[in-house]
């Protein structure tokens, strides 16, 4: 079987968090990193797009609750992620096929742990089949 | 005042078997206010379905079309031609003369609403007391399922008047109490509030 692709949304201020103090990128093999100017831009189109467009499973990354720089652009993206795993479920989708994670921007390795967990997920499931759901 | 809701998903994609080329058509008036069918919504929708139809291996072309108001024919007469392009049109806008039953049918009865143009409300019309397309109530009232016979007609549709409609709960109708928030993913939670005030 193929190696999974990954979309990642990621705001741009927790962006930060994909290197490390010494200017190391996180390798991120099989990820399609998306860079938004707030997690409060991401919508369903988008994510139900990535998963059309062939990847695995999308994760969407923000700040950390209150951190947010427009206030409440992560509490908005989080509505949004439910809203997408809502209309998956009910297309017939696995709905653990999108998540959220908030991470502040030195948390690389919350991060990177996030990223691997999704990552084996993705491989254990395959690609997205319909009826994969729980109806 | 309209309110809209969207149907499940899972029941839009079966009234869409066997389309090929799907147009979904939304409303930037009422609906759209509601979050139910503006060009957002549409948006999501059409996403939705060609998700639906790759992930099925199944071929469904949707586009998505916008008009300022469907309930108006002169916005609707510039989207004639990818009407007549389409298979099928998933209008995702409300209807004139709908009885706010909060469960529509009209996908089964040719677009005219059995709740509010019959008189007994009759999900499988028509009674005995119909009359040369007329209602026993009044006969200057037309008949509401000689209506929706006229118009599965016109549309070719009628085997559709084989389908039964059982029996229907009318807990979401408008006397179902105070109206309520249906898309939590555009209201303001308490978290983005306290964030506001902070501000």
């Amino acid at each position: 079987m193929s190696e999974p692709t990954i979309a990642m949304f990621i705001c741009r201020n927790a962006r930060a968090a994909l290197t490390s103090a010494d200017g190391t990128e996180m390798p991120l093999a099989g990820v399609q990193v998306i860079e938004l100017p707030c997690s409060g831009r991401v919508d369903e189109v988008m994510v139900l797009r990535a998963l059309r467009q062939g990847a695995w499973a999308a994760i969407v990354v923000a700040c950390l609750d209150g951190n947010c720089r427009n206030l409440t652009g992560n509490y908005q993206a989080r509505k949004r992620v439910d809203e997408v795993r809502s209309l998956l479920l009910q297309l017939g989708l696995g709905p653990d096929r999108v998540k959220m994670f908030s991470v502040a921007s030195n948390q690389r390795a919350v991060l990177a742990e996030a990223v691997r967990k999704v990552m084996d997920e993705a491989r254990e499931r395959g690609p997205i089949r319909i009826l994969e759901g729980d109806r | 005042m309209i309110i809209a809701e969207r149907k499940d998903l899972k029941q839009i994609t079966e009234m869409l078997e066997g389309r090929k080329r799907v147009l979904v058509a939304g409303c930037r008036s009422c609906v759209s206010i509601c979050h139910a069918g503006g060009e957002k919504e549409v948006a999501i929708m059409a996403e939705a379905l060609r998700l639906k139809a790759e992930r099925e291996g199944r071929e469904m072309e949707v586009s998505e079309v916008a008009v300022e108001r469907q309930c108006e024919k002169e916005w609707v007469r510039g989207i004639e031609r990818q009407v007549a392009a389409g298979d099928i049109v998933l209008s995702m806008a409300c209807v004139e003369k709908c009885g706010g039953c909060g469960d529509c049918v009209l996908h089964l009865t040719g677009g005219v609403c059995p709740i509010a143009r019959c008189a007994k409300s009759l999900l499988n019309g028509p009674c005995g007391g119909s009359q040369d397309g007329r209602c026993e109530v009044d006969r200057e009232t037309p008949c509401g399922w000689e209506q929706i016979y006229q118009s599965l007609g016109r549309l070719g549709r009628l085997d559709l008047l084989e389908v039964n409609i059982p029996p229907r709960s009318w807990l979401p109708s408008r006397s179902g109490g105070p109206r309520r928030t249906v898309r939590p993913s555009v209201a303001k939670g308490a978290e983005e509030r306290a964030a506001e005030v902070r501000r």
